[in-house]
């Protein structure tokens, strides 16, 4: 058995070039997926590039146009408890909040999270919710990629073999009240069978809704987006509630799995709208 | 005699706390062994299925292994198990396999790596049998035998009374099916052990609840004299009943004795999820029978259990939940019918209460029902139907005097009543619930005696022998403290040797919740003998009368002074003697009839009743416990921060029984998907006990390990129950049945 | 590669591969094996570690990451002598029975402490919640830990 390598870059072009020197090298950040994978046999790279040290991948900034650009490299604790990011996207926070449990935070990154692309990740509504763009750094430059263009099914994104993920641009937002829930089996280390991610503002008449964990790809959910802004009350939450519903089965269908989330799916959504606007008393 | 000290009742240190609080304490593998092979099993990729082949020679041809064995080099009987009339497992698979994950072929090798590579080199062509893997599909015409014997592995029938009649007379009938999960004891350390050979004897130190039967069934396995092998029982990380089958000791004491080398062996997490034993999942019918006033008049109860490819404990599992069918009731008349039927899972074997938290749900469900259809409050219900002293239990037994399920129900009605009812709030609705239980401390109507010694040591102070395995639960202090109490000295004078079978006798498995009252009374017996005998001594070396003397716990006093125990020790020696007490105790049994299950199954039983709030989520279905409040009538709390561990431990342990575990014998491989509580998903245990005294007690002791786990999965499902109005009868309660369950309260 | 790192106050240093754990390393070469393995892919905590003050999975967490940085394990934490205030309350409240969650436990309640001397009853219940106990069903073990904020520093 040959010994893998463990590499540490500490610029993104030697990180590129670590990458193409060899096959089969993977790029870790945390290792919390990564290292699960290659105990399991599913991964057999045949060196660690730790890309954690590349300045690049670090800290939090605050761009021209108000847009925030996340590191890769910052962990969920940090993300959690950065003090920008909590003013200006308390809703990342708090799905990074969400994510297992603290010694998982302190060391999983949100780079991680996004390229290892589960559906049940806890970013991923939230980053969805802020129609958040990504940049990336590979042979061929800087790339950047639409959320979109970014997630192309479960388990997959667009991010090529030693092509590294830099930024998370969240592009400005107005100011919004906002709400994240998570539904699992227990309360700590445990996936996500539901997520759910709202920002409203009533009087910008904004709105934004995202779920997690029950579609193969993150996206707003516009329709249940538009039965919110149609009046923010009791009434429109419901409405949001039972639109996000329809889309979920008009692209995940009747599964066996989805005799509970589907119903859940319209139930969290509203119960999240009542919780980021203070609708008091569920009916 | 003998109460200079307070040391029972009263907490003390463990001895073992500051260890394992600053990292020294050492389990089984954290133990450097010098030279030691490192040993990997080769596992059966099929759930039942016959050998054709096993081709070893990839295996052995690569660099480092040293030797790759089979059933064929087992050298005594290939077949262990507990209970002596269902020895059916190989330690390596013969011919045929029984469950995905059973042992093939066993590599030992000069690194774990290589061990693991070679075992994955190890070919085996199977010819596929038909599985069962459900008791229903194992019972049915045309089902492959699992065992030459069949499928039913074990069949226990009870009768009391008339229940026929009763139901003919009956006011009220309440009936329902109930199902439990297989579960996955979750010991936070896997298991693990090594061997060494010492002067041709096999030494195996190891992770285990059983040092006395594991040197038994190791000495068959390895067809070796009962001097050849040692088992020493390693600290050891929770056990639960699942560190009481045999697990990796076998492998080491066959690796070791074949090669003459010292070799160790840890299973994974991944290993042990695979390959030991789980809680049996069962189903129960259950039928019960009241009059108008809620007397309760007949219980008729059908349990099935899949005890899976090897018995392990399935027969003392299926009696005992027989046994325990109709709770801590005064039921005049009953039938009880229950099996344990052979499937192509993972053995399942002794876990925590041995069936009975699997009963309890049923008969702590069925009490609601009864209470819901007289329109009685459920806690003057059990109150009116608790059992007392000199009643009579389905196994005909008359109680005795230590009897406290109605003071445990009183406590909790009182603490129901403090809490007021429960309200819910924006998010979802709030329920109370009860559950309650009764539990035999030792085993079932079979003999399962202890034995303890205390003798004199160099220092001339007392060591204290006992085979008794302590699995992180505290029994060397409750021993410990026994031993002082009755001594006249404190823990800490006091030398411990214990669960080695070289060094000690047998104290019977640490099992059944019943080392504090079954080993407990054998040492208070070996110090009372030992106190006897000491001063008996001193009285013939002084020439006073034995009533002259004192005992004082290291000497013995009279009126021209005193001796030491080193003296008294010496002076027996001249005569060939010893300054040894020997203790032996036994509970008094009357086996079950075959045919009525009639007889008196457990000299004393553990009561309790347990009482939580729970809250629903209406939108997500997900259950929170916010309080939880127990009370257990343990007899005597000889260490009670112990009885307060064990009834929180044991309360945790029942959240995860009632909400989230699942075995999933296709998917769980790890943590990751088998789910057990975090700190999150517990309340705070509100812990408490109650105190009547069990005359054959040591003390007044009963025992309280499994009982802490019984009441609280059923007093959770009913205030789910109590939440929503709508019953859950499979276990786990978990979000997908419990939004089922809101579903059926919205369309009400 | 080759890593130098602080451990309990020493500086030390090692040579490691790329799959090697920090768990592995500390337990194979150190001989700390306090941080035990209790499912190898992040879930109990029982290999928990600090690093600069962090609590992490030593399961997960690789060698070669260590370099340059100190790193606390239950051997750090205070001796039988003079038992660090956490030690001694979870002495004290019964918060130890088989131990083998007990080094994690601590350390995740030590990196608490760290940054937050007096933290709620929740906070210490989030900081350990990524560490499983079978044993003591929790109460005891959060007790100890508010207990020791009295006296922590
Ligand atoms: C016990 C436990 C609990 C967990 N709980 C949750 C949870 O509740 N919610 C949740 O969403 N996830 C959870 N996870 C999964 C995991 O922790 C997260 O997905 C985490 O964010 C992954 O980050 P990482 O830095 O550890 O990724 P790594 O394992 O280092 O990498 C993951 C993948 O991304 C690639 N990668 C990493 N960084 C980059 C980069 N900058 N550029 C390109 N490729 C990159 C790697 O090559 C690898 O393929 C849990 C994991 C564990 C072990
Ligand atoms: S061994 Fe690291 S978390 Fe379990
Ligand atoms: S004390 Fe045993 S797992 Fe915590």
């Amino acid at each position: 058995m040959a010994d893998r390598e463990y590499l540490r870059p500490s610029t993104l072009v030697e990180a590129v070039e670590l990458m193409a020197a060899a096959p089969g090298r993977r790029i870790v950040a945390g290792g919390t997926d990564l290292m699960v994978y290659i105990r399991e046999g599913k991964e057999r790279p045949s060196a660690l590039v730790d890309v954690t040290g590349i300045p690049e991948l670090n800290g939090v900034r605050k761009l021209d146009d108000g847009a925030l650009a996340v590191g890769a490299a910052m962990t969920h604790s940090m993300i959690g408890s950065d003090p920008v990011i909590q003013a200006v996207a308390p809703l990342l926070s708090d799905a990074s909040s969400s994510v297992g449990a603290v010694q998982i935070r302190n060391l999983a990154t949100i780079g991680g999270n996004v390229v290892n692309g589960a559906v049940a990740a806890d970013t991923l509504s939230a980053l969805a919710a802020f129609d958040a763009a990504f940049i990336t750094y590979g042979a061929e430059g800087e790339k950047r990629y639409t959320i979109d263009e970014f997630f192309l099914s479960p388990g997959k994104t667009a991010v090529g073999a030693g092509e590294i993920l830099t930024k998370i641009i969240l592009p400005p937002q107005p100011k919004a009240a906002h709400a994240f829930i998570k539904v699992a089996r227990r309360r700590a280390a445990a996936i996500s069978r539901l997520a759910v991610s709202v920002m409203a503002n009533p009087s910008e008449g904004y709105a934004r809704i995202a779920v997690g964990a029950v579609l193969p790809k993150p996206g707003r959910i516009t329709m249940a987006e538009e039965a919110l802004m149609n009046g923010f009350d009791l009434s429109a939450a419901k409405a949001a509630g039972d639109a996000a519903k329809a889309h979920v089965l008009s692209i995940s269908g009747e599964r066996p799995s989805m005799v509970y989330k589907l119903p859940v799916v319209s139930s969290a959504v509203e119960k999240a709208i009542i919780k980021a606007l203070s609708l008091k008393g569920v009916k | 005699m003998g109460t200079f000290n307070k040391v029972v009742g009263v907490d003390g240190v463990r001895r073992d706390t500051v260890d394992k609080l600053t990292g020294k304490e050492r389990f089984s593998g954290d133990y450097k062994i010098p030279g030691a092979l490192a040993l990997a099993i080769a596992r059966s990729s099929e759930a039942h299925a016959l050998i054709k082949n096993i081709d070893l020679t990839k295996a052995k041809a690569l660099p480092g292994v040293v030797r790759v064995f089979t059933a064929e080099d087992v050298p005594g009987e290939n077949s262990y198990g507990i209970i002596p009339i269902t020895k059916d497992q190989p330690m390596l698979a013969a011919g045929k396999v029984r469950f995905k994950g059973e042992a093939v072929a066993l590599v030992a090798a000069e690194s774990l790596e290589v061990a693991r590579e070679a075992a994955a080199l190890i070919e085996v062509e199977y010819e596929p049998l038909k599985a069962s893997f459900t008791p229903e599909e194992a019972l049915a015409d045309g089902a492959e035998a699992i065992h030459d014997k069949g499928n039913l592995c074990f069949e226990h029938d009870s009768l009391m009374g008339d229940p026929d009649k009763a139901f003919a007379e009956a006011a009220v009938i309440v009936e329902d099916t109930y199902t439990t999960s297989a579960i996955e004891h979750s010991y936070m350390e896997p298991e693990s052990g090594f061997a060494v050979m010492e002067d041709g004897v096999v030494v195996v130190t190891v992770s285990t609840q059983n040092p006395h039967y594991d040197h038994a069934d190791l000495c068959r396995l390895l067809g070796l004299e009962e001097d050849k092998v040692r088992v020493k029982q390693a600290t050891t990380g929770g056990g639960f009943g699942g560190k009481l089958d045999l697990s990796v000791h076998s492998y080491v004491a066959l690796a070791t004795l074949l090669t003459g080398r010292p070799s160790r062996l840890a299973y994974t997490r991944e290993e042990s999820f695979a390959a030991s034993a789980k809680r049996h999942s069962f189903t129960i019918k259950y039928r019960t029978a009241a009059d108008a006033e809620g007397n309760l008049l007949a219980v008729d109860a059908e349990l099935v259990a899949d005890t899976g490819a090897y018995a392990s404990y399935g027969v003392a599992v299926a009696m005992r939940a027989a046994v325990h069918a109709a709770g801590p009731y005064m039921v005049p008349n009953s039938r009880v019918y229950s099996r344990a039927v052979y499937t192509n899972h993972v053995f399942s074997g002794a876990m925590r209460g041995f069936g009975v938290p699997q009963v309890a749900l049923a008969h702590e469900s069925q009490m609601e029902k009864i209470a819901a259809k007289l329109g009685m409050d459920p806690i003057e219900l059990r109150l009116k139907n608790a059992l007392k002293p000199g009643d009579k239990t389905i196994t005909g037994q008359v109680l005795g005097d230590s009897v406290g399920i109605r003071e445990c129900l009183e406590k909790i009605k009182a603490v129901r009543d403090e809490w007021g009812a429960a309200k819910g709030d924006d998010d979802g609705v709030r329920g109370i619930g009860v559950g309650a239980m009764l539990y035999g401390i030792g085993n079932t109507g079979v003999s399962n005696p202890s034995t303890a010694q205390i003798r004199v040591n160099k220092e001339g102070g007392v060591t204290l022998y006992t085979g008794c395995a302590d699995i992180g639960q505290g029994s060397d202090h409750v021993l410990l403290g026994i031993c002082a109490e009755t001594l006249g000295l404190a823990r800490e004078d006091i030398a411990l040797v214990r669960a080695d079978t070289m060094l000690t006798t047998n104290a019977g498995a640490t099992s059944a919740s019943r080392q504090t009252y079954i080993s407990g009374n054998a040492v208070k017996a070996a110090a009372e003998m030992f106190i006897a005998k000491a001063v008996e001594a001193a009285a013939k070396v002084s020439g006073s009368a034995a009533s002259e003397l004192c005992f004082t716990g290291t000497a013995v006093k009279g009126p021209d002074g005193e001796l030491s125990l080193l003296e008294i020790a010496e002076s027996l020696r001249a005569e060939g003697r010893e300054l040894e007490g020997e203790g032996y105790f036994d509970p008094e049994t009357v086996p079950l009839d075959h045919h009525t299950g009639q007889g008196k199954p457990y000299s004393t039983y553990g009561f309790a009743a347990q009482l939580t709030l729970v809250h629903v989520d209406k939108a997500t279905a997900e259950v929170r416990v916010e309080k939880l409040f127990a009370v257990h009538d343990i007899g005597k709390a000889i260490y009670p921060q112990g009885v307060i561990g064990q009834i929180s431990g044991g309360s945790a342990m029942g959240v995860g029984l009632a909400l989230m575990e699942e075995f999933d014998h296709t998917s769980d491989k790890n943590f990751d998907t088998y789910l057990i509580p975090t700190v999150l998903d517990v309340p705070d245990v509100e812990a408490s006990f109650i105190e009547h005294a069990e005359p054959t007690g040591p003390y007044g002791a009963k025992g309280v390990g499994e009982p802490a786990l019984i009441p609280t999965a059923p007093a959770i499902v009913n205030a789910i129950a109590d939440a929503v109005g709508v019953r859950i009868t499979s276990l786990p309660a978990n979000l997908e049945r419990v939004h089922s369950a809101l579903q059926l309260m919205g369309g009400k | 590669m080759f890593v130098e790192f602080t451990l309990n106050g020493e500086k030390v240093s090692a040579e490691v591969s790329g799959e090697t754990t920090a768990l592995a390393l500390l337990r194979e070469k150190f001989d700390l094996t306090g941080a035990k393995e209790g499912c190898g892919v992040g879930e109990c905590g029982a290999c928990t570690i600090l690093v600069d003050g962090v609590a992490v999975n030593g399961c997960l967490y690789l060698a070669g990451k260590l370099d340059g940085r100190n790193v606390l394990t239950v051997e750090g934490v205070g001796g039988e002598e003079a038992l660090d205030p956490l030690q001694q309350k979870f002495m004290e409240h019964g918060a130890v029975q088989c131990g083998y969650c007990t080094p994690g436990m601590l350390l995740s309640a030590k990196a608490l402490l760290l940054k937050n001397p007096k933290p709620t009853v929740d906070e210490v219940k989030v900081a350990i919640s990524g560490n499983l106990c079978r044993c003591t069903g929790y109460t005891p073990i959060v007790k100890a830990i508010l207990a020791a904020t009295g006296e922590g520093k």
